[in-house]
Order: C-alpha cells, then structure tokens, then sequence
C-alpha cells in the first residue's frame, strides 16, 4: 500500500464517522508531503475526537512511512491547497464558512444568505449578479459567516 | 531535546532501508521533533504540524519553481516561521 492509498482509506472511514465534515487531500510530491484539510473549522480546532484522529494519524503515518510528511489544515490556513488530489464529503456536510481569508470560493448551489450586517441590498445584488457556476465572495459584510437565505435582502 | 544523534541517524537509516526511493531526512526529524513536542503540548504540536508544512510549501516556490515570489509570499512565510520559531523556543534550553 502507497502513503497516498493509505491515506485516503484512513480518511474514507473517518468521512463516515465525522458526517459533518469535508475533508481534501493534496499530495505534494516536491516537498515530499500529504496535507489534508479538514472543513468546518470548528471540528478542526474544538472537536477533541477529531484531534484525537490527527494525533493517532500522524503517529502512525510517520511510522509506516518515514521521510513523508502529513500535515493537516484548514480553511483558514495560510498557505491552502492548490492541486487536490480528492474530496470527500461527510453525508451532513453543511457550508458554513467560517474562515479569516479575505475571499472564500463558494459552489452557487450551495450558498445562501441568513443574515448580513449591511441593508446595503444592492451590495447583495452586485453579488449575486457576480455569480456563475462559481463565485467569489469578498468580505464585503465585515464577518465571515455567510449565509444566503434571507429572501428580503434580495429585494432590490 | 531527549533524541539523540545516534538515535535519530539510526531512524533515518531504517528508512533508507524500508524504502526503495530514498527519502529525504529533514522531513525525518521534523516528524520527530514535532512528535516529541506532541507528547507535551497537543496543541503545539498541531501549530508546528500545520505550520511548517505550509510553510515548506513557500520555500518550495521561493527556491526551486520557476515562479515568481512576491512580498505577500514573503509575509506569509514570516508570519509562519514565527508561529513556528515561538513553539521551538519553548523547547530548546536557552
């Protein structure tokens, strides 16, 4: 079994038991390392079964294959993902961002508005006039939370 | 640190031996050094983990690819070795 096939196994079984998350998985061969990141952030950082997962995961990683490296993100890492080898998706995976970044990409389909800071509708409808397959949404509301079902703030 | 040089060319060597390409030993002892932290500090192992591999990414850009490395780059990969550097010292007898 190669790092990569061990890897995706582990995490192939902790998608069913964590059906809330998200995880993706990037090798980077140049640099010899897999990260893999783990979405929503919450689970990353207050979860302690998950932290429980990422310790035991590296410890055996590392054993099994020394020299490679593994390291885990998330959606507010400095550095992100930038080729991902594979996605897997929790089956109650939910898009809440709760990300740092400046500009988080989000799938049209996916996004909804619950609430904003601004009354500003127009500043909703630039948005959504933005919007194709994929859109980028800037930190136009000052908060990072975004949820898009609030119908009265699509009334121009 | 409580590893010692013999200790860590032995691991390294093993590894020599269990892979058929050969590896490179920095990744080998920053496995170490961050799982010795771990058996610590949870949470600063998971600060170096995370850390250092982003900013292993930087260094891979800024050194070997054929790309251009702007300051924002440069930002980032200070502000990633000092998350790093800070959990170090906390180690290392001054």
């Amino acid at each position: 079994m190669t790092s990569k096939e061990y890897i995706i196994s582990k995490i192939e079984r902790f998608i069913k038991n964590f059906p809330h998350a998200r995880v993706r998985y990037e090798h980077d061969a140049d640099i010899d390392t897999h990260f893999v990141e783990i979405l929503p952030n919450d689970l990353y950082y207050l979860n302690e079964d998950y932290m429980d997962w990422e310790e035991h995961m590296f410890d055996d990683f590392i054993e099994m294959f020394p020299g490679e490296s593994i390291g885990f993100i998330t959606d507010d890492a400095i550095v992100g993902l930038e080729n991902v080898d594979y996605e897997f998706y929790g089956k109650l995976f939910d898009v809440v961002y709760t990300t740092s970044n400046d500009i988080v990409s989000v799938n049209e389909e996916l996004l909804e508005i619950r609430s904003s800071t601004t009354s500003d509708s127009t500043v909703v409808n630039d948005c959504f006039s933005e919007m194709d397959k994929s859109v980028h949404v800037e930190d136009i509301f000052g908060y990072s939370y975004i949820k898009f079902n609030d119908k009265s703030l699509l009334a121009a | 640190m409580g590893k010692s040089d013999e200790l860590l060319t032995r691991t390294i060597n093993e590894s020599f031996r269990n892979n058929l390409k050969i590896k490179g030993s920095h990744n080998i002892l920053l496995d170490r050094v961050a799982q010795h932290i771990k058996t610590n500090n949870r949470g600063d192992f998971r600060v170096l983990n995370s850390s250092i591999n982003q900013l292993k990414k930087l260094r891979q850009t800024a050194d070997y690819d054929d790309k251009d490395f702007f300051d924002k780059q440069s930002e980032k990969s200070i502000k990633l070795s000092t998350s790093i550097r800070k959990v170090l010292k906390k180690y290392i007898p001054q």
